[in-house]
């Protein structure tokens, strides 16, 4: 019979308790830390920019209708500078991506079919959105001049074909740092900070006294809770400083629940095999490593055995799964797998914790 | 209250059944099939060398180990079977000072509050009566050994215990702390709480206990009042001093040395007769072969 007050009274001590040891601090703080270090070096536009400068004698609408050209395709920066020589001074510089040099009177000029002439400036190494603007500029003049366009062009920047594509291609590298720093975090709490809690108990023998009220499995259900709710502390943190907001909240709730649940089953698991609480963090690492390290190989378009090495741990299926809850794309088209990864996983750590409390109590 | 008194209340209410109790690790055995019973509000002590038996019979005691074969019950209760109803009619006084040294001594006592449902005044209560209380919101890592037995003790108590089981309590105090604990220990079994006592001390044992088991490689080889235990196996001799100065030894059940004796007392000549009364250490070692 497992008496929830207890769980409870534990879970509190330990939660006061636990926050005073540096090493279950450091589990805590080091994926945090590493989180935001990404979240800060990292920006994870993928759409292509372009700063166009121009100098222009009176007022033109030319800007704004090669604006409307572009599109979403490029996000286009207009600068309007007083005279032509600082336009042709920052595209050589290459400080500028296009140069428009718009003479007086221009779009009167165009409107009456009089040609004049615009001059359009490229840096000396002109970029994929240097070259797509600059395509625009002539419908953009057609259309200042009351011409239909014949056809809308709409341009797409291809993909990599999936074999090269990565997936920090399609999320950017903020998110897929955040990503594999939450399955990195969710780790080092379930594997080295909750199992130092209960090592420590059997170290210092505070486990013989709890046991003297309390049964084995609510001491176990207490650090889990620990580490359940240290997850649910710590990841939305991360998410919170990093700015970043799943765009599948159930997913991505749904996926942490399940690996915190599966891999507290083997951090419990690893707590009542070692006999201290520093032995154990000495040796926590060779654990932890393949644990974590699926969550930063799994869709970086490694050759295909290492990948799948890597999606049958379950860190792999939750970076899978988190990539995909992240953006609006599907990622990965696996994830019912990934989700059985992590349940089977799961099993088999309960599974075997049980058999080691049962040991215990014999 | 009188010694027969008491042993006659015992006599009628164990509170601790233990029979034919074997307990082995392996190829060891800790435990070799002892027998006895543990009255309500004795003090019961059992003693014995380091790897004797005395923890493995707490630990089967207190739920921690299972026998091997044989059987126990604590209020009623076997250990085996009935275990869950036991855990909240005792406590323990670990040999290791295994507490929370991170939190306070107030925080450690209202963990086991909470587990034992008891109102948080009760941890205030016990810190004051083991004399903590100026020190409650200190880190029990500040704390000397003694105040971290006393707080042990108290943490014990906090159940109110039918019966209280203590392991070494007293092991590497100073005499001071060691007298404080032994009071409290008295205190608690004049209220009633039944004490099952294991220690290396003779005299702790002497002093405190209403009956002592010893034990040597898992077998009881006395159990017994401390009085009887020395009576029966201590020497009955006694040391005259003579007026001049004279140390004799004399045999309390030889008629020569009675007679000699009277014709010292008649004369005038004897100063001081002190009674060669064995003690429980002699006790032991006539037993076990070997001092604790």
């Amino acid at each position: 019979m497992v008496a929830l007050y207890k769980i409870l009274a534990i879970f509190r001590k330990d939660f006061r308790d636990a926050l005073r040891d540096a090493r279950v601090l450091v589990a805590l703080i080091v994926p945090l830390g590493i989180g935001v270090f990404y979240n800060l070096t990292f920006e994870d536009e993928t759409t292509p920019e372009a700063t166009v400068v121009y100098a222009a004698a009176e007022q033109t609408r030319l800007p704004e209708v090669i604006r409307s050209f572009v599109g979403d395709t490029v996000r286009i920066t207009f600068e309007q500078l007083p005279d032509e020589s600082e336009v042709r001074q920052r595209v050589a510089d290459e400080d500028a991506d296009l140069g428009l040099i718009v003479p007086a009177g221009f779009d009167a000029a165009v409107a009456a079919g009089q040609s004049p002439e615009l001059i359009v400036l490229q840096p000396p190494s002109a970029s994929f959105a240097s070259s797509f603007v600059a395509a625009a500029v002539e419908p953009a003049v057609r259309a200042l001049s009351g011409q239909q366009p014949p056809a809308i062009i709409t341009m797409e920047q291809v993909a990599e074909t999936p074999d090269e594509a990565t997936v920090i291609d399609s999320v950017g590298l903020r998110v897929w740092a955040v990503m594999a720093a939450t399955v990195m975090m969710i780790s080092m709490i379930a594997m080295l900070a909750v199992p130092i809690v209960l090592t420590e108990e059997v170290e210092k023998k505070t486990l013989d006294a709890l046991i003297l009220i309390v049964s084995y499995p609510e001491v176990i259900a207490a650090k889990a809770l620990l580490g359940v709710v240290y997850v649910a502390v710590m990841v939305p943190v991360l998410l919170l400083i990093t700015r970043i907001q799943p765009s599948d909240s159930a997913i991505f709730v749904a996926t942490v629940v399940l690996l915190s649940v599966t891999l507290l089953g083997f951090g419990l698991l690893m707590g009542g095999m070692f006999k201290n609480a520093n032995q154990l963090n000495t040796w926590g690492g060779v654990f932890l490593l393949p644990v974590i390290a699926p969550a930063f190989i799994v869709g970086l378009g490694l050759p295909d055995t290492i990948d799948r090495i890597a999606s049958i741990f379950p860190t792999g299926g939750a970076t899978k799964l988190l990539l995909d809850s992240a953006t609006d794309q599907r990622l990965f088209s696996d994830s019912l797998t990934s989700f059985v990864v992590m349940a089977v996983w799961g099993f088999a750590a309960y599974a075997l914790l049980v058999w080691q409390l049962s040991r215990r109590q014999a | 209250m009188p010694q027969k008194d008491r042993q006659e209340e015992m006599a009628a209410a164990p509170v601790i059944e233990v029979e034919g109790l074997v307990k082995r690790y392996g190829a060891v055995q800790a435990l070799a099939g002892i027998s006895f019973s543990v009255a309500e509000g004795e003090i019961f002590g059992f003693l014995g060398h380091n790897g004797a038996g005395k923890t493995t019979t707490i630990r089967v005691l207190t739920g921690r180990t299972k026998p091997t074969s044989g059987s126990a019950k604590v209020a009623g209760h076997d250990v085996v079977s009935d275990m869950p109803r036991i855990k909240p009619l005792i406590n323990l006084v670990f040999e290791d000072q295994n507490l929370y040294e991170r939190l306070t001594g107030y925080d450690n006592l209202i963990l086991f509050a909470d587990l034992y449902r008891q109102p948080h005044s009760r941890a205030e209560e016990l810190l004051s009566l083991v004399g903590l209380s100026d020190a409650a919101k200190r880190r029990v890592k500040t704390y000397s050994s003694g105040m971290k037995q006393r707080l042990l003790v108290a943490r014990a108590l906090i159940n109110r215990p039918r019966v209280l089981f203590l392991d070494e309590p007293t092991r590497g105090l100073d005499p001071a702390s060691a007298r404080e604990i032994r009071n409290i220990i008295r205190d608690m079994s004049r209220e009633g709480t039944t004490v099952f006592l294991t220690t290396h001390s003779m005299e702790e044992a002497d002093e405190l206990c209403d009956r002592v088991a010893f034990l040597a490689k898992g077998r009881i080889v006395a159990l017994d009042t401390p009085r009887e235990l020395k009576l029966r196996y201590g020497q009955r001799t006694a040391t005259v001093l003579l007026r001049d100065r004279r140390e004799v030894q004399i045999c309390l059940d030889d008629a020569t040395d009675a007679r000699r004796l009277a014709e010292w007392m008649e004369a005038g000549e004897v100063l001081t007769i002190h009674s060669n009364e064995g003690t429980l250490e002699d006790v032991f070692i006539a037993l076990a072969g070997q001092p604790l």
